[in-house]
């Protein structure tokens, strides 16, 4: 018998209470709180906005290019916040690892699960510029497809967590190399640019130069969320299952990875 | 002792072996022979890997702890008491052999808990708690007699990164014997406290053992193995070289220490 083999309940409780605490000691101190997480992606959304619409005249004729900029950012802040709080976890919380025992994948798990409610908190402030700037009706047939898009979103995150975690034990210095992977993605990923406002000479190899940038899952899931709430329309089945299954491959690869070398975090702590 | 659990454990849960057993336990980490402290040096050999010795913690440990024992282990510093308390509570595992617990543990290991420093006492009784299998509202049930128990009730809204390691391992200390766990670790609970919380120690200790809990308990005072261990072992680098009544296991360890 595995020691400390509990049951699920229990430990759906332990998960619980960390993320919990995790919340708590992410706010505390602050006076506006939770108001400065929100602060984070809306104030780089109003920066972006107003260079590229303004200076650069790059909204084009698009009516809703500021509330695809806007959700585009949202769910880029998830991964960036996920990634960067869920490869801590051991990192800040060594206590967690070394003095009791909790099944190491919930340590990572409830990080990353305070990310997403932070998600979920930032999507309802989308929705309201949503209401305001969004098209007429608000949300067509397609929309309910953003909820699988968020899940393939969370599981994406939480892979790359998991396997980022054990790592960053092993070599403090992946928080550097992932910050600046993050830095790029950010902008390699159709974000800020959009497939619709491409300069000329880009687009007469749109399609090639679509398949590439299709290749990263976040490009798809931002892209496609799009098409759900704001565009009223879909990739088709192949395209989300493109999507699901290199998501599946990246969170496989997570695990794997951070099974191999779970039995060995507390002793590299 | 006050307890709101029936800290015998039900008789259900206890199979007919041991509490712990250890089969051939061997434990080694790896220590990196050479140091490299300067950017240069680490980048001169960037492409050579770095060369480890390895060094054995444990090695092929055999033993078993029997329900209601009070098993002492003693022996000098690096002998590997700790790492065997560690393995025993699945915080290490063991590279060779295996490990087998039946019952729920509280550790109680090097000055406290999972103590988050930048939550307050009450909060880390709670996540504590709630880590060793309670429940929300057991914890709330039991709170009280924990707060009594390590007599900081004044600075439980303190955060605990301000506490003394005294008051740290006070409030670790209530906290792993206030869980319903059948087998209790514990490393070094009298190190860092003072004369009248030694003597609060020594009054659970004889509880336990009144009550036949599974005790597991490494430290270097003596006087305390041979007044409430029923067994013993003496490590020495890694090995069990001797294990018994505490007597003789004491005597054992003075002579070879001499």
């Amino acid at each position: 018998m595995k020691p400390y083999a509990r049951s699920l309940n229990a430990n759906l409780a332990i998960l619980e209470e960390l993320a919990r605490t995790d919340l708590k000691i992410r706010f505390q101190g602050s006076f506006l709180g939770y108001l400065w997480t929100l602060m984070k992606p809306f104030a780089l959304f109003a920066v972006l906005y107003v260079v590229f619409t303004f200076f650069m005249q790059r909204g084009g004729d698009d009516p809703f290019f500021s509330l695809k900029l806007l959700l585009g950012i949202i769910l880029w802040s998830f991964l960036s916040d996920c990634t960067l709080v869920g490869m801590n976890a051991f990192v800040w919380k060594p206590h967690l690892v070394t003095k009791v025992y909790v099944p190491r994948i919930i340590i990572v798990m409830s990080s990353t699960l305070v990310s997403f409610v932070l998600l979920l908190l930032n999507l309802v402030v989308y929705a309201g510029f949503h209401l305001v700037a969004g098209p007429r009706p608000p949300f067509g047939p397609d929309a309910f497809l953003f909820v699988p898009y968020v899940v393939l979103l969370y599981c994406l995150g939480f892979g790359l967590a998991l396997a980022l975690s054990v790592i960053l034990v092993r070599a403090r210095d992946l928080q550097h190399i992932w910050e600046i992977v993050l830095q790029m993605g950010f902008w390699l990923t159709p974000i800020i640019w959009q497939f619709g406002n491409l300069p000329a000479p880009v687009q007469t190899r749109q399609v090639l130069f679509q398949r590439l940038v299709m290749l990263n899952p976040m490009a798809r899931i931002i892209e496609f969320s799009r098409y759900a709430l704001i565009g009223n329309t879909n990739p088709g089945l192949k395209g989300i299952l493109v999507l699901a299954v290199m998501v599946g491959m990246v969170f496989l690869a997570g695990y794997l990875i951070f099974a191999k070398q779970e039995s060995h975090i507390a002793e590299r702590l | 002792m006050p307890n709101g659990f029936d800290t015998n454990g039900p008789a259900a849960q206890r199979t007919n072996g041991p509490a712990v057993l250890l089969e051939g336990v061997t434990k080694s980490f790896r220590i990196p022979k050479e140091h490299r402290t300067t950017l240069k040096e680490s980048f001169v050999r960037l492409f050579r890997p770095t060369e480890y010795e390895s060094f054995e913690a444990l090695s092929d440990i055999n033993m078993s702890v029997e329900y209601g024992d009070f098993f002492g282990v003693i022996g000098l510093n690096g002998s590997g008491k700790s790492t065997l308390l560690r393995v025993i509570a699945s915080i290490y595992e063991p590279d060779r052999g295996h490990c087998e617990v039946n019952g729920r543990v509280a550790p109680f290991l090097e000055l406290g808990l999972g103590f988050n420093g930048e939550l307050t006492g009450r909060e880390n009784v709670f996540l504590n708690g709630i880590i060793m299998g309670l429940t929300r509202s057991e914890v709330r049930s039991v709170y009280h007699e924990i707060v009594e128990f390590s007599e900081i009730g004044r600075f439980m809204e303190m955060k605990v990164k301000n506490y003394s390691s005294g008051m740290m391992a006070r409030l670790g200390f209530a906290v792993s014997i206030h869980v319903p766990a059948e087998i209790v670790l514990l490393d070094e609970v009298l190190a860092v406290g003072d004369v009248e919380f030694q003597k609060k120690c020594f009054d659970v200790f004889e509880n336990f053992s009144r009550q036949g809990r599974t005790i597991v308990f490494v430290t270097h005072d003596l006087g305390s193995v041979e007044r409430f261990c029923n067994k013993t072992a003496l490590l020495e680098n890694g090995c069990i070289v001797a294990r018994g009544s505490p007597h003789e296991v004491i005597e054992t360890y003075r002579a070879r220490a001499l």
